[in-house]
């Protein structure tokens, strides 16, 4: 199954995530890291991340960019966790000394990719439109292709979620997504302490 | 009247396009600097907008919206979220996100419709 998290920061998207990836653990468990690590701020956080993930079984890919990539690097009948496409379009959007304003359509033309190869797939993003901050171009355009590259992840996925800390509220899918082996996770994230 | 609400880019004018069959002609594309409602249209996109001109010019947006709405009974009123960030720090778009606050709670207790767009997908909240 495909799913699709969107929903504030430090909401427990990511642990919860985590939670269903495994679950639907057949073969393989892949963790595509996508965060580049940029400062001492960043080491750490991602230290608090790895020291999470200990013990579940699942296997780090460390893609920053050309997500398509996980294709060949990973056996696609696997289950990964996609941990996030913000961290992607930060890193293909900045990497270079011009910003690329193309990158939220090469990420989404990238995920379709994936999305119609990889069966079982968790896909993580952060919901960030609904302030009344006005930004700098570049901030905006950074937002726009955020959103452009939720509505192709949405669309491509089977279940689409929206945690609210830690409740979980279902915008597509909610059939499946209540279908038997979810049982408990279906209703309750669970933010790590 | 229907209300469509949801974060920037989230969708809500494609949704309203395509369930409502409509051409992008019909819909007022309101902004910042005009706080006149269209005479000849009842779809109305970017409401947060045309309520930030009725604060610039110092006029009642509920008074307005009321008038609007006896004229287009039947009007889809689309307006962005922008209720959940951190408190802003300019006094005046602090009473803006406030305004948009009150109008949106306002015309959603009115309206016959609400819907809410996230990454594309409505959910119907009324």
């Amino acid at each position: 199954m495909k799913v699709f998290i969107s929903g504030g920061c430090k909401n427990g998207k990511s642990y919860y995530a985590q939670r269903l990836a495994k679950e639907q653990q057949k073969k393989d468990l892949y963790y595509v890291a996508t965060m580049r690590p940029g400062d001492e701020e960043d080491i750490e956080r991602i230290g608090r991340h790895i020291h999470e993930r200990e013990g579940w079984g699942f296997s780090t890919v460390e893609q920053y960019e050309d997500i398509d990539q996980i294709l060949q690097i990973c056996d696609p009948q696997g289950s990964f966790l996609l941990d996030s496409v913000t961290a992607l379009l930060a890193n293909e959007m900045y990497k270079k000394k011009e910003v690329n304003i193309a990158a939220g359509d090469k990420i989404c033309w990238e995920l379709q990719k994936v999305m119609n190869v990889i069966e079982d797939i968790v896909i993580v993003s952060d919901y960030i439109f609904s302030d009344c901050m006005v930004y700098d171009v570049l901030t905006e355009q950074y937002r726009k292709a955020l959103a452009q590259i939720d509505k192709t992840a949405a669309a491509g996925c089977d279940v689409v979620l929206e945690v609210v800390y830690s409740n979980v509220v279902v915008h597509k899918g909610g059939e499946l997504f209540e279908a038997d082996h979810w049982g408990s996770l279906s209703r309750e994230a669970y933010v790590c302490t | 009247m229907k209300l469509i609400i949801g974060g920037a880019y989230q969708g809500k004018l494609t949704y309203v396009l395509e369930q409502y069959q409509v051409d992008k002609e019909e819909v007022y594309y309101a902004s910042m600097t005009c706080s006149e409602l269209p005479a000849d249209k009842k779809i109305v996109y970017h409401l947060e907008q045309w309520v930030l001109a009725c604060q610039k010019e110092g006029r009642n947006a509920t008074e307005k919206l009321n008038e609007y709405l006896q004229k287009f009974p039947d009007a889809v009123l689309i307006c962005e979220d922008v209720s959940c960030g951190v408190v802003p720090v300019d006094p005046k778009v602090r009473q803006w996100r406030e305004a948009v606050g009150r109008c949106t709670a306002a015309l959603s207790q009115r309206a016959d419709e609400v819907v809410r767009l996230f990454c594309g997908i409505p959910t119907k909240l009324k």
